[in-house]
């Protein structure tokens, strides 16, 4: 009887040990894949006839683990922006690769390394972006762990500087190798990137043996690289083998670790990449038009060389801000480094944020200008002088209530310059008696633009210089040289047109805030025009109506209207984009189709941002286009709302005891701002109040 | 690692030129395999060799074990252009016959790739301590023979490559050689250009290959898309060129309307201005007439709105050198390109033949040099040689397999690449096809020989416990 008893409870203990009482992640490694596209992870591994080509991805993610058909990031595809996403759960704060001040022109560069690891010797302690979600008090999904429990890999938004890791790759470098393996590799090339990523694996997997660390994340950028550079498939496929053997070497890791049972491993990725064998992505340089005369006559922000490698100063790794100069000014020759009027973010490449100078100080400036520089006939010379205070007294309380809003010593000099503006009075003003920077603020953007500014866009004073109206006042059309922004982008395109897959016209659309901030105006030519229009519903969610500016028709923005993989029957399409639809609707009806979910990025992208990093332009470049002037990518790019650029890949796999399920394939679609959701829900530290779904399929049952 | 397997979809590519594999028994169980192509040569040059099928190069496997290359295309240097090859400041192709009907000598043993690598150091070393010694007479004479002797090498590796390289996308080359063969082959040629890279292990084969498969095709989009802008930002039409899909060289054309006043800025082109030229207003070279539509891509001449154009040609540029796209035919300035390179070689050897000045052993010239070139370089100057050579060795090779080039435009081409044949040992590319008959039927004659090729493999086969003793013993191959 005892024996037949404690046989039983030999039996009930084994069991029990085989089967977990409660499902439970006690520890996730993430493997970060910059750039990583879903479709080209699906292709490589399943659609080349080949199958077991990448085993352990299939192995740990296909047969163990689970995988989303449909992630996708949320907001431009780009890398800033997609990781803080992901890293936060919360809505963008980070809206670029870099962005600008409008007011003072600094520059939140992002991806910029060498300034963190320098400023980490005096104060600086995290990377840029990481500094930004801290002041704007947004914690990452690795601030939930203390610091003995987490281990981090280099990545763009890091915490602390990792200089041991670095001490440790240089070593490792020799010492890791025999003196013939280094021999070869030295004879084929040294790569040092691939030695910091070494280093981290290694410190990874040591990490992994320490029970007490529970967030573990490993970040690569090689793929993304490489896809960038070329779009030949072999070099790619190599580079995704190099991945597939990664995660071979951390499940085998984890499984040997004391936590394996409990230890969930995800691999996700930021966006996808527009990349296709046989087809040359081509750039269009914005830095080049802006600042010719057809563009504008600009003096050019931006915040790296253009063609950097062909430059010596392009080797200098601090650089965050670069002026390119007009080669034919119309106002301001001579003034690029004070006066430049135009700041691009190219990062990415399939889109521009471009933000221009107020157009009305464009206005004052030029009549300052005339007025102090330029012996104008005394008719002209008052009538000037009328429409300078006419033109200020328009926009002062618009202005005033800016600055009143612009607290911090960083915009002093703004709004000494701009207060002095406002502060004139034209019963004792005496152009002579001021520079003009000392009224017009030098190395500014001013407010943002609105679309009429936009469309009428002032970049110098006319053909005729002042020119008076049969009313004896200025004629403003005339005594200025405008460029309808819309119409001049949408308008550009190239002689040279060699791939038949491509346009030869490189902007897709124009998106743009509307001035009562809650709607998008989108721009593809003058009949090809749309409203994204957006409201609360009664629970405070977002919803969404997407209205064309005249009726539905093929070749508006976004292309909902034709597209066949729109979810919703061609004979009911009308009716139901004509109607309001909460974000979850819009969802899944569009993330199949040529553009995806970019109605939600749209939104995502360009309401609630911040007034003094708001962009004026939200440039488009059609398909296989970019605007890259750092460089060349002609392997493929990102940062558009084409599906190939935003469809991202999400897999999980986890221990016995993470009931995790294997085998899955999900379907639903979901976006970034589920990750982080979804982790401290498989961790069982759920945080309702995060804006993002959980993937309830990841959960177990 | 499955690194064999990677490579196989690139065999789906388009089609290139149309290679045939021969298989051919040698004694003892080995079999010699001959790549055929057809050279769509300009029948007014060669007529013999217009459309006829030429032995590109030989491959000898030995059980599953590749061992020799050769390429049939160029024979032996004959007495005279050997001598010539030891004359300083001589930067001329010695056309003086080679000779053909010997036998021809492996370019390459493929499973013994350190000895080359120990031969050229013997060499270096020789040079060194008992030939630059003896006064600017030798030293400049045997530097020169030198020289040209490793730029006829690489030559002929470049162009083995060229034309192996197709075989990956032939269906004849996936018939006799796996992935794995071809893998190694390539990034063994590849690597026997650089002094070292015979001694790189067979272990490390696969990622020689994909690290250069990268840099190539990186080189390659990376210059497609310089030269593009470039074109596009001076009114210049851009024709980029290529096969298997994969663009290796571009021609830039201007049209005869075109030509007026305007912005030109030469960087990255080194052309002069056409819009100034003369010479163009009155061109009575070759033209090509075109018919673009509205969105600027070719057309039929009866497609609606088709616009006509005439062309002028004005460059030819290699996509394949490192950083900018390199000028090899400027059909205005036939001879500039030649005189630059001459120039450049001159100046290399007045201070290391002449002079006997050596980078390594005077560390102002050493820090001088590498100062200007790479300054020069990070502007965009094509600084090196070996580059520079490969990139023209390579487009002797693209322009004489491309079925689809004008046949008149390919004559004009070839007559303009030739000139900057600045090597007495190099044959003329309007010899090759007669040349690679001559060898062909010589090798043909040798593997046959009881006393040839047979021999020699049995010789090389009672030699290899000793090799592979000596690899195993950290000796490389």
């Amino acid at each position: 009887m005892r024996a037949a008893a404690s046989s039983a409870l030999a039996l009930l203990a084994a069991v029990a040990s085989a089967m977990p009482a409660v499902a439970e992640v006690n520890r996730v490694v993430i493997l970060k894949v910059d750039g990583l596209p879903e479709d080209l992870l699906e292709r490589f591994e399943v659609a080349d006839g080949l199958p077991q080509r990448l085993p352990w991805i299939s192995h740990v993610f296909g047969r163990n683990g689970a995988r989303l058909d449909n992630f996708y990031v949320r907001g431009l595809s780009l890398s800033a922006p997609s990781w803080s996403l992901l890293d936060t759960g919360r809505h963008l704060e980070i809206r670029g690769n870099a962005e600008y001040d409008r007011y003072n022109f600094r520059v939140y560069d992002y991806l910029n390394f060498f300034p963190f690891y320098l400023g980490s010797a005096a104060s600086r302690a995290d990377m840029p972006g990481v500094e930004l979600l801290d002041q704007r008090g947004v914690p990452l999904l690795i601030d939930r762990f203390p610091p003995e429990q987490r281990y981090q890999g280099f990545q763009l938004l890091q915490r602390g500087v990792r200089w041991k890791t670095l001490r440790g790759s240089l070593m490792s470098r020799f010492t890791s190798r025999s003196l013939k393996e280094l021999f070869d590799e030295w004879q084929t090339g040294f790569s040092m990137s691939s030695s910091v990523n070494e280093q981290t694996e290694r410190e990874l997997i040591a990490a992994l043996n320490n029970p007490q660390v529970r967030y573990l994340d490993y970040f690569t950028g090689e793929f993304d690289h490489l896809a960038h550079l070329t779009e030949d498939r072999v070099t790619q496929r190599h580079a995704l083998e190099s991945l597939e053997a990664l995660v071979g070497r951390v499940w085998t890791a984890i499984s040997q670790s004391p936590l394996a049972r409990t230890t969930a491993l995800v691999l996700v990725s930021d966006h996808g990449m527009n990349t296709h064998e046989g087809i040359y992505s081509q750039g269009y340089n914005l830095v080049d038009w802006f600042a010719s005369a057809a563009g504008g006559a600009h003096h050019v922000v931006t915040n790296r060389h253009p063609m950097t490698e062909f430059k010596i100063k392009g080797l200098y790794p601090f650089v965050s801000e670069v002026v390119t100069p007009s080669p034919e000014p119309a106002y301001l020759a001579g003034q690029s480094a004070r006066y430049p009027t135009v700041v691009l973010d190219l990062d990415g490449n399939e889109r521009a944020s471009i933000g221009l100078r107020n157009n009305q100080l464009n206005m004052l400036h030029i009549l300052l200008d005339q007025l102090t520089r330029r012996r104008l006939p005394g008719r002209v010379r008052n009538a000037a002088i009328d429409a300078f205070f006419e033109i200020l007294d328009r926009n002062r309380p618009a202005w005033r209530r800016d600055l009143d809003e612009l607290v911090g010593r960083e915009y002093s000099s703004y709004a000494a310059a701009m207060s002095r503006l406002l502060g004139l009075d034209p019963s004792d003003f005496d152009p002579g008696k001021f520079k003009i920077e000392e009224l017009i603020p030098p190395r500014s953007l001013g407010p943002s633009n609105s679309i009429h500014d936009l469309a009428h866009y002032v970049t110098g004073p006319g053909p005729n210089g002042m020119v008076l109206g049969a009313d004896g006042s200025l004629d403003l059309e005339k005594s200025f040289r405008t460029v309808d922004y819309f119409a001049a982008l949408s308008a550009l395109s190239v002689r040279n047109n060699v791939q038949k897959e491509v346009s030869s016209h490189p902007v897709d659309f124009i998106a743009v805030r509307t001035p009562t901030g809650d709607g998008i105006w989108l721009w593809g030519g003058a009949d090809r025009q749309a409203l994204i229009l957006t409201r609360r519903d009664e629970a405070g969610r977002l919803e969404l109506h997407y209205a064309p500016m005249t009726r539905w028709s093929a070749g508006l923005p976004l292309a909902l209207f034709e597209d066949p993989m729109l979810d919703v029957p061609p004979e009911s399409r009308e009716t139901w984009l004509n109607q309001w639809h909460d974000e979850r609707e819009w969802f899944r009806a569009v993330h199949r189709t040529r553009y995806s979910n970019g109605i939600i990025g749209l939104a995502e992208q360009l309401l609630d941002t911040a007034p003094s990093r708001r962009t004026d332009l939200l440039v488009f470049a059609r398909d296989h286009w970019n605007f890259n002037v750092r460089g060349f990518n002609p392997g493929g790019n990102h940062g558009s709302f084409l599906r190939a650029s935003t469809h991202s890949v999400l897999l999980a796999a986890g221990g016995d005891d993470t009931g995790i399920p294997r085998g899955l394939r999900i379907a639903e679609p979901y976006d970034s701002l589920s990750f982080v959701p979804t982790i401290l829900a498989l961790m069982g530290r759920p945080e309702p109040e995060l804006p993002g779904p959980v993937i309830t399929e990841l959960l177990p049952k | 690692m499955r690194w064999w397997l990677v490579i196989v979809p690139a065999l789906a590519l388009a089609a290139g030129p149309e290679l045939r594999v021969e298989r051919r028994e040698v004694a003892g169980g080995a079999e010699l395999l001959t790549v055929f192509g057809h050279l769509p040569s300009a029948p007014e040059l060669d007529s013999s060799a217009a459309g006829t099928e030429i032995p590109f190069v030989s491959l000898l496997r030995d059980h599953n074990r590749l061992r020799y290359v050769w390429v049939l295309t160029s024979a032996r240097p004959s007495l005279a252009q050997r001598a010539a090859a030891f004359l300083p400041f001589f930067y001329w192709r010695a056309d003086t016959g080679q000779n053909t009907a010997q036998t021809p000598v492996p370019l390459i043993d493929l499973s013994a790739t350190s000895r080359p690598v120990w031969t050229a150091l013997a060499g270096s070393v020789t040079q060194v301590m008992a030939l630059d010694s003896n006064g600017a007479l030798i030293r400049s004479a045997t530097r020169s023979y030198r020289n040209n002797a490793l730029d006829d090498r690489r030559r002929r590796l470049v162009e083995a490559l060229a034309v192996l390289s197709q075989l990956e996308d032939a269906p004849e080359g996936k018939a006799v050689l796996s992935e794995q063969e071809l893998l190694e082959i390539q990034a063994r040629l590849t690597l026997a250009k650089t002094a070292l890279g015979g001694l790189v292990s067979t272990e490390s084969l696969p990622e020689a290959y994909f690290k250069q498969r990268a840099r190539t095709e990186e080189e390659r989009g990376h210059n497609w898309e310089l030269l593009r802008q470039r074109a596009e930002a001076n009114g210049l039409v851009f024709e980029p060129l290529g096969l298997n899909g994969s663009y290796t060289h571009a021609l830039l054309w201007i049209a005869r309307q075109d030509l007026m006043e305007r912005h030109w800025d030469p960087q990255f082109l080194r052309i002069a201005d056409p819009y100034r030229d003369r010479r163009l207003k009155e061109w009575t070279g070759y033209t090509q007439t075109r018919y673009f539509d509205e969105e600027g891509r070719r057309t039929d001449p009866d497609a609606p709105s088709a616009r006509k154009v005439e062309l002028i040609p004005l460059a030819l540029y290699s996509l394949d050198y490192p950083k900018v796209p390199l000028l090899l035919v400027d059909f205005r300035n036939t001879h500039a390109p030649r005189r630059r390179e001459m120039l450049r070689r001159a100046a290399t050897d007045t201070l290391s033949g002449v002079l006997g000045v050596s980078k390594w052993g005077n560390w102002p010239y050493l820090a001088g040099s590498w100062t200007w070139n790479f300054v020069t370089e990070r502007h965009g100057a094509a600084n090196n040689r070996a580059a520079r050579l490969n990139a023209y060795s390579q487009m002797r090779e693209w322009l004489a397999m491309d079925p689809s080039l004008d046949s008149e435009l390919r004559k004009e081409l070839q007559m303009r690449l030739e000139i900057l044949g600045v090597n007495p040992l190099e044959n003329s590319v309007f010899d090759e096809a007669a040349t690679a008959q001559r060898q062909y039927a010589a090798l043909m004659r040798y593997a046959d020989d009881p006393q040839g090729l047979a021999r020699r493999l049995n010789s090389r086969r009672e030699k290899e416990p000793k090799t592979i003793e000596a690899a195993n013993a950290g000796g490389g191959q």
